[in-house]
């Protein structure tokens, strides 16, 4: 039993085919040219971060949470009225969380609780 | 030496966990729906987040210190999270597909109408418009922290840009968790609240689960884990990021913009 032509056959099967099978072995070339293109579009990319995403969340960010909180505060004044159809808080057996009568995200404010 | 580019996995208990744990939690749910309490969903959604993380902690293991992950390994996991993902669509198409075929023709019971009458949908020029922006961003910041590794010059870019990214998603997350506090319906409300909250629900889950694994990406980015050209992990958390602010860009269209 002598493993050694078949290991060495092996071994220059794989250096012949591609050096790519193991991850890390790209050419140099390839990783420069790689690496030019990362950094046009890491630039690209940054300036598109910094100079527009952030401005934009935070306009937006104050004038819509601005709104929101007049709006829950016109709630506080004017508080939600309840249409008694049918279809609406459906609760025919006590949920497995709390007291069971009262959903997931209750609010008083908004929410009413139907025996 | 190696002389073959597969992956022999050695023998491991976490698949045979994870099975036991989802099975459980599907059971759980079962037993709630028939009237039990919380607890045994509690116990087996603690052991599959444990086992998961177990799991993937060994996986991590075999991409570094084992060094398994070679080119043919990393395609082979690739694929088979693209298959992931098409699963994923085929999940949303179904919550879609239910809020479409209650929406297009609303129930003479419902008024005729959608949203049903009784129902004050959610504002979408709100905080709805607000996440729009907040994951579209995200998507910028993403796609410089990527480049940004691949670029290869500078590791405080990529941490600094994939951190706006993560908290993007987590104000994402809090003004979600605000929506759903100040909604004036809720899951109980008919079909309306039904699939609007197992649309928007799941999709949240889906924000929460991208986050942690940007979170992820991102601790082992400063562990040295990832090199300019084998990053599967980071990679991975992209697309699936990439994936979440799509569906919410069609939440956004269908739940919340058609539907108010």
């Amino acid at each position: 039993m002598n493993f050694m032509p078949i290991r060495r056959v092996a071994a220059a099967s794989f250096r012949g085919t591609s050096k790519r099978l193991y991850s890390s072995a790209l050419s140099k070339a390839e990783i420069e040219a790689t690496k030019a293109e990362a950094s046009v579009g890491s630039d690209t990319w940054k300036k598109i971060s910094i100079y527009l995403t952030i401005p934009l969340c935070m306009t937006f960010g104050v004038v819509l949470m601005k709104d929101e909180m007049e709006h829950i505060h016109h709630l506080g004044e004017h508080p939600a009225v309840h249409e008694p159809f049918e279809y609406l808080r459906v609760h025919r057996k006590d949920f497995p969380f709390g007291d069971g009568k009262r959903t997931l995200f209750f609010n008083p404010l908004v929410n009413e609780v139907r025996e | 030496m190696q002389l073959y580019p597969n992956h022999i996995v050695e023998t491991s208990p976490w698949p045979i966990v994870t099975s036991i744990s989802l099975a459980n939690t599907l059971l759980s749910i079962v037993l709630i729906l028939q009237g039990f309490n919380s607890l045994s969903l509690k116990i087996s959604i603690i052991s599959l987040i444990l086992s998961m993380s177990l799991w993937w902690k060994d996986v991590i293991i075999e991409s570094t210190y084992q060094g398994h992950h070679t080119t043919i390994v990393m395609s082979g996991i690739k694929i088979g999270f693209l298959l992931f993902i098409l699963s994923e669509i085929f999940v949303f198409l179904s919550v879609f597909w239910a809020q479409l075929n209650a929406a297009l023709v609303p129930e003479i019971e419902l008024g005729g109408l959608w949203p049903p009458l009784g129902i004050e949908a959610v504002n979408p020029f709100g905080i709805p418009l607000l996440n729009t922006l907040l994951l579209l961003s995200s998507g910028a910041t993403v796609t410089w922290a990527h480049y940004s590794m691949i670029k290869n010059t500078n590791k405080k870019e990529t941490i600094i840009s994939l951190f706006l990214t993560i908290l993007y998603a987590t104000i994402f997350t809090l003004l979600q968790l605000f929506e759903y506090y100040y909604a004036p319906f809720s899951f109980v409300d008919g079909v309306y609240g039904c699939t609007f909250y197992a649309g928007t629900g799941l999709h949240a889950l889906h924000v929460l689960v991208g986050n942690t694994f940007l979170i992820v990406a991102l601790y082992r980015i400063i562990k040295n884990h990832f090199t300019q050209t084998h990053h599967l992990g980071f990679e991975l958390a992209i697309i699936y990021w990439h994936f979440v602010d799509i569906v919410w860009l069609l939440l956004f269209i269908i739940f919340y913009y058609w539907a108010s």
